[in-house]
């Protein structure tokens, strides 16, 4: 009896139930974890030999508590643009900042601000018409400022920040977020306020785009096909999960299955051949970075949070 | 005198209670033990905690040997509670909950270990 294979039934899971006793040393000996494919933004790893509670726990602090910086307050002077103050303020709180969180605190309500605790902006942007042009030109070069970008942000650095993050100042992941656009005479005049947060508080907060991981499908060909059959059912699947090489058809890329279920689909006629299972302690994570921390960093990130929130309940 | 002093005292601690703040919300973690006088049954309750810390340390306590029941449950979403029962024999519930988180946290480094190494790999 295969354990580890979760089978689907039609609209059920069949799992063989076998409950083990956790034994820490048999744990280390066989989880294994490669990383299929890195990139700063991106990574994709493959953790097998654990449990989905253990693995699940690891995708929730990703999202929701693993800290970053975004803007908070927003104190306006002037907006003259179609834009409302609260839309402008939600906007500008959803542009991730690049700016390291473990340099800063969490700040209380009562505290006051100080360069510990929160970062300063200032955006400035007047439309105003240019010298010399005529009515013809495009509105760009009528006007300046007619589209404000987020690099129009300025940091504003407050005590020893200057120095600190004199080698990785201050700025905002994109300059070409579009904030707000202005015409004639409108103009924004604010003054931007960072605090440090985590994504169970506000998703501005989250430092991922998104982190996930699904189950390694385990596709068996259960019974011997000919070859016009193997050439169908190699022609069937659109993620080419299964190959002919020779005469024999094999499953050449079982990681690349979305579970679409056209190799056991009735009407195709090979689902008594082929057999679509999951293994259910091999878990395929993919992390994809907003652009504060690196994608590895969030996984270890998350692994020190994880750890950190069980000792706090340890006594000794 | 005496009724009038009595009478002062007592509007006086009618002031203080009304100036205490009421908490709503209680935002700082911490963990509580209801049931304090049986050594192998309670209800551990964890403020500021919630599926992410209770379901894998509900596994990894339920695989543990001694352990008769072990569960947890988020009672509303507005409290900031997550109860999680734990009932042992042989070892007290304090000692096999501990060794529990004491497991938890061998996991995160056994974990960290070999995601470095992997990342050593690539």
């Amino acid at each position: 009896m295969d354990y580890h294979k979760l089978q689907f039934k039609e609209d059920q899971i069949m799992k063989p139930f076998k409950q083990e006793r956790f034994n820490i040393k048999q744990f280390q000996r066989d989880l294994e974890i490669n990383i299929l494919s890195k990139t700063d933004e991106k990574i994709v790893f493959e953790i097998i030999n654990i449990d989905a509670p253990i693995a699940n726990s690891l995708r929730r602090i990703m999202i929701a508590e693993i800290p970053t910086m975004a803007i908070h307050k927003v104190q306006v002077i002037q907006n003259t643009s179609v834009i409302p103050d609260e839309v402008l303020a939600h906007r500008l709180g959803l542009i991730p900042i690049i700016a390291d969180p473990l340099q800063f605190i969490e700040k209380d309500d009562q505290e006051e601000y100080n360069e510990l605790n929160s970062i300063d902006f200032t955006l400035v942007a007047k439309c105003e018409k240019k010298p010399n042009s005529k009515h013809d030109d495009p509105i760009e070069q009528q006007y300046t400022n007619t589209t404000v970008y987020s690099s129009s942000l300025i940091w504003q650095p407050k005590g020893q920040q200057a120095k600190l993050f004199a080698a990785n100042p201050i700025r905002p992941v994109h300059s070409n977020i579009i904030i707000a656009k202005l015409r004639e005479n409108q103009e924004l005049n604010l003054r931007l306020i960072c605090e440090k947060g985590v994504g169970k508080r506000h998703a501005k907060w989250s430092p991922v785009c998104t982190a996930f991981y699904k189950l390694m499908p385990s596709i068996t060909i259960k019974n011997q096909l000919d070859a016009q059959r193997q050439e169908k059912l190699a022609s069937l699947c659109p993620m080419k999960v299964f190959g002919v090489k020779g005469n024999q058809i094999k499953v050449v890329n079982p990681r690349n299955c979305t579970t679409c279920r056209e190799c056991v689909r009735e009407a195709n006629g090979f689902e008594k051949d082929v057999e679509l299972n999951k293994i259910d302690n091999h878990f395929i994570f993919s992390i994809e970075s907003v652009g504060q921390y690196e994608a590895k960093d969030i996984m270890l990130q998350a692994i020190e949070v994880f750890r950190s929130k069980v000792q706090l309940y340890i006594k000794e | 005198m005496n009724s009038s002093e009595s009478e002062d005292q007592d509007v006086n601690i009618e002031e203080e209670e009304l100036s205490k703040p009421i908490i709503l919300a209680q935002a700082t973690k911490g963990m509580e033990i209801q049931e304090h006088s049986d050594p192998f049954n309670g209800t551990f309750v964890f403020f500021d905690e919630d599926h992410t810390l209770g379901n894998s340390l509900r596994y990894i306590l339920a695989n543990q040997p001694n352990v008769e029941f072990c569960g947890y449950s988020l009672p509303h979403p507005s409290e900031n509670k997550m109860n999680m029962r734990l009932q042992t024999v042989n070892e007290t519930k304090e000692k096999i909950m501990n060794d529990g988180l004491k497991c938890l946290s061998q996991i995160c480094d056994i974990i960290e270990d070999k995601f470095k190494k992997a990342l050593e790999n690539k």
